[in-house]
């Protein structure tokens, strides 16, 4: 009994784990399971190509006094034709907000402007940009990262769908999370601590309770993003 | 000298290749872990968030807290350790409870850690974003490694007496780094909060 005494006590503690384990991924919500099933029922869409790009019509050469836009407020949602990143867009009142993520490494927070059906949205750095044209329906255009670009396309979403930008303090650290809510209800998402280079994973985000994200107990502030919020710090 | 005799022949102490296959054994068994625990660390998605702890202001406390449970407890290891073999100062003979008080405040630190462990794992994964998280990630993984190899190595009398102290000295040394990289962190960036 004494000799074995040892392995009853790394069984003890395997046991305990995998128990701990198993309460965790029980207890989970549905949260994380959901985008994953509903990412696996849609792929047809993500794989589509991104119908004709209109080619983002020549810079704002010479804006002739700015045209009404084309949509009053809308939210859209999509993604690049090679499935690189997330982009979404909300457009308010001549404004447009974006957000761009690929859920591991690339995130950004962008603005700009809506001129008759014409977009132009970039990040605070001017690394990240967006720009094309949108309808009622869709947004069509190319999103470029560092210097790459990739033709998207973004259906108009309706609420859930949408952006939402979450703000807690995590650890005594100022965090901010993003997440892109698309039509069919896959959501991704990144989070970025002050002082860290580096994004990373954001918590599962339930666009139908986005009041209850904790993350490691402390409560994260979740809202709807629309087009007339302002998300770039200057 | 020979012996004819089988009843005076010494007795051969077993010893030698299977000692040695012995420590490979637990080495190996220990190796696996680790990184049995870095690849479900590094592959499965981090939730972000897991059950918590009831009695805390937040999980990270939670586990701030009892790391440091597990840490003191180790210190009585290392002490009680250090009376066993003889090695602590003013100390000459071992009384009899050191031997049960080691062996329970190690049952009690190891198993104080695997909540912690466990919500490292499942919430956080294996990360890399900073030298501190990165030092984190390997010591906890090379922690229940060692650990495992030392309980291997205590329940098997064939191996070599330096092995105990020298795997205990892992474990001990992987938890201080365990504690010092999250525990003295967390406390010195977020105050001493429960």
């Amino acid at each position: 009994m004494k000799r074995y005494a040892p392995l009853l006590t790394l069984l003890a503690v395997a046991v305990l784990g995998l128990g701990l384990l198993a309460v965790n991924v029980a207890g989970e919500p549905d949260g994380s399971a959901a985008p994953a099933a509903a990412a696996a029922a849609a792929p047809a869409e993500t794989t589509a190509p991104a119908p004709p790009a209109p080619a983002p019509t020549t810079e704002p050469a010479a804006p002739p006094a700015p045209e009404p836009p084309a949509v009053a407020e809308k939210a859209y949602a999509g993604r690049s034709s090679g499935d690189e990143v997330t982009v979404a867009v909300a457009v308010k009142d001549g404004r447009a907000v974006g957000y761009v993520c690929d859920g591991e490494e690339i995130e950004a927070w962008l603005e700009g402007t809506v001129e008759g059906d014409t977009i132009a949205l970039r990040s605070g750095d001017g690394e990240v940009g967006v720009a094309g044209n949108l309808d009622e329906d869709a947004a069509f255009g190319d999103v470029t990262v560092n210097g790459q670009s990739w033709p998207f396309s973004a259906k108009a979403v309706q609420e859930p769908g949408g952006l939402y930008e979450g703000r807690g303090d995590v650890r005594g650290v100022a965090t901010r999370i993003g997440w892109i809510v698309e039509g069919d209800g896959r959501v991704t998402g990144l989070a970025r601590s002050a002082g860290s280079a580096a994004p990373q994973p954001a918590p599962p985000l339930d666009p139908n309770a986005p009041d209850r994200v904790v993350v490691d107990g402390a409560p994260i502030t979740v809202t709807t993003i629309d087009g007339g919020d302002v998300v770039v710090g200057r | 000298m020979s012996y004819s005799d089988p009843v005076t022949e010494p007795i051969r102490v077993v010893r030698g290749s299977s000692g040695t296959a012995m420590l490979l054994v637990a080495t190996a068994v220990g190796i696996a872990v680790s990184v049995g625990l870095g690849v479900y660390g590094r592959l499965h998605e981090p939730t972000g968030s897991a059950i918590n702890i009831a009695g805390f202001s937040s999980g990270l406390a939670a586990k701030a807290w009892l790391a440091s449970l597990a840490f003191l407890l180790a210190i009585v290891q290392l002490v009680s350790a250090m009376v066993m073999y003889g090695r602590f100062p003013g100390v000459r003979r071992a009384p009899s409870w050191i031997g049960g008080l080691h062996r329970w405040s190690g049952r009690v630190a190891v198993l104080v850690t695997v909540p912690v462990a466990v919500h490292c794992l499942y919430a956080l994964g294996f990360a890399d974003y900073e030298p501190r998280v990165l030092a984190h990630s390997i010591l906890g993984c090379f922690f229940y490694g060692a650990f495992a190899t030392k309980m291997i190595v205590v329940g098997a009398r064939q191996a070599p007496g330096w092995a105990l102290p020298v795997v205990g000295g892992l474990v001990f040394t992987g938890l201080t780094g365990l504690w010092l990289t999250s525990s003295l962190w967390f406390f010195g960036t977020s105050g001493f909060v429960f």
